[in-house]
């Protein structure tokens, strides 16, 4: 399935500072069904929520490290559940250590970006993901 | 142009700048924890998570010098995480105390000049103490956010393995395909070695040294 820009999109990140600049990135595409949470654990609620209203998203920008529950562990979840373990995950972190790449991948992540990054590199992971 | 000049990005900037001054209050509030435990390596954890949410964003916005000082925050308090010298621990709680006032001041000149300024009193003699601790630390392999919080604490003048930081529970490994590639973000076998050979420990000696040459860069690179 190709990325489609009308697609419901839920980017997750304790910081609002970057939760702005991936919605404006996404914005400047064309998406516009774009949603927030500020950690991993109002985003799995969401992503439920959603879910049970027939209303799913369908795709996820969550950053790693997040006071609350992490990227990863909200990973894990989804990967770990029949409704969404294939729902397409793109982990935004400031981490690229080798163990850390190699757990993300080895816990079932679409991709994987490393801050900083610009509009261009975000539209290139999210075509990977998607072609 | 620099974002942190950009008109368009004024308002990401004032919320970076609103957050970040947050996130150092509650980071000198953990300095403060650590002054009367400085070996405690949960508060240590906790200071290095902080700093690196507030990199992330700093690297993302222009804010170079920032995401620099944040950097070498964070590889500091997870280095001092893994050993239990008190009389280190406490110069590092001292040197992290000076390194939260510098990115307070840069945090203060972004807002109100639109550049990253610093005017703190004896840098010389603070990138001197930052040259000494990284001596210090250089055989602590540790300098992320945790991945095996079971990994035992070393003295400094042990080198302890990351091998078990690359160790997984999430069951068996996914066929990773040929859709990854490179370093920022994309993965191959080819860019990291052989998978099964990180798992194994293997290179440890290469990862110690980049975390080291991480260091040095990152002194070199703000000119201490």
């Amino acid at each position: 399935m190709a990325f489609d820009v009308k697609q419901k999109i839920l980017i997750i990140d304790d910081m609002s500072t970057m939760r702005k600049i991936i919605k404006n990135m996404l914005t400047k595409m064309g998406c516009d069904d774009l949603h927030e949470a500020d950690d991993g654990t109002p985003a799995w609620e969401m992503i439920q929520s959603a879910y049970k209203a027939d209303a799913p998203f369908d795709f996820i920008i969550s950053d790693w490290n997040m006071p609350g529950m992490t990227g990863l562990d909200l990973l894990k979840n989804l990967r770990s559940s029949a409704e969404f373990n294939t729902l397409p995950f793109l982990m935004v972190t400031a981490e690229a250590e080798q163990s850390n790449v190699v757990l993300a991948v080895k816990s079932g992540v679409s991709n994987f970006v490393v801050k900083p990054f610009n509009q261009e590199t975000l539209k290139m992971k999210i075509e990977k993901i998607f072609k | 142009m620099s974002m942190l000049k950009d008109p368009e990005m004024k308002d990401v900037i004032v919320d970076f700048c609103t957050e970040s001054a947050r996130f150092y209050e509650e980071m000198e509030d953990i300095l403060d924890d650590l002054e009367d435990n400085p070996t405690n390596n949960e508060l240590l954890e906790k200071f290095g998570q902080t700093i690196d949410r507030i990199m992330g964003a700093a690297k993302s916005i222009d804010a170079v010098t920032t995401g620099k000082y944040c950097e070498l925050g964070k590889i500091i308090s997870y280095k001092a995480s893994q050993i239990d010298d008190e009389d280190l621990c406490n110069i590092i709680v001292a040197v992290l105390f000076d390194t939260v006032d510098i990115l307070k001041e840069l945090n203060e000149s972004i807002l109100t000049k639109g550049e990253e300024t610093i005017k703190f009193v004896n840098l010389g003699a603070f990138g001197k103490r930052l040259h000494w601790l990284a001596d210090k630390l250089k055989h602590i392999g540790r300098a992320s956010v945790a991945i095996d919080e079971g990994a035992a604490k070393a003295k400094p003048a042990e080198a302890p393995t990351p091998a078990a930081a690359a160790s997984s529970d999430a069951g068996d490994a996914p066929d990773l395909g040929d859709d990854f590639g490179d370093l920022d973000g994309d993965l191959d076998d080819g860019d990291f070695g052989d998978l099964d050979d990180l798992e194994d420990g293997g290179g440890d000696s290469e990862f110690l040294s980049d975390q080291q040459a991480d260091i040095d860069s990152l002194l070199e690179d703000l000119g201490l």
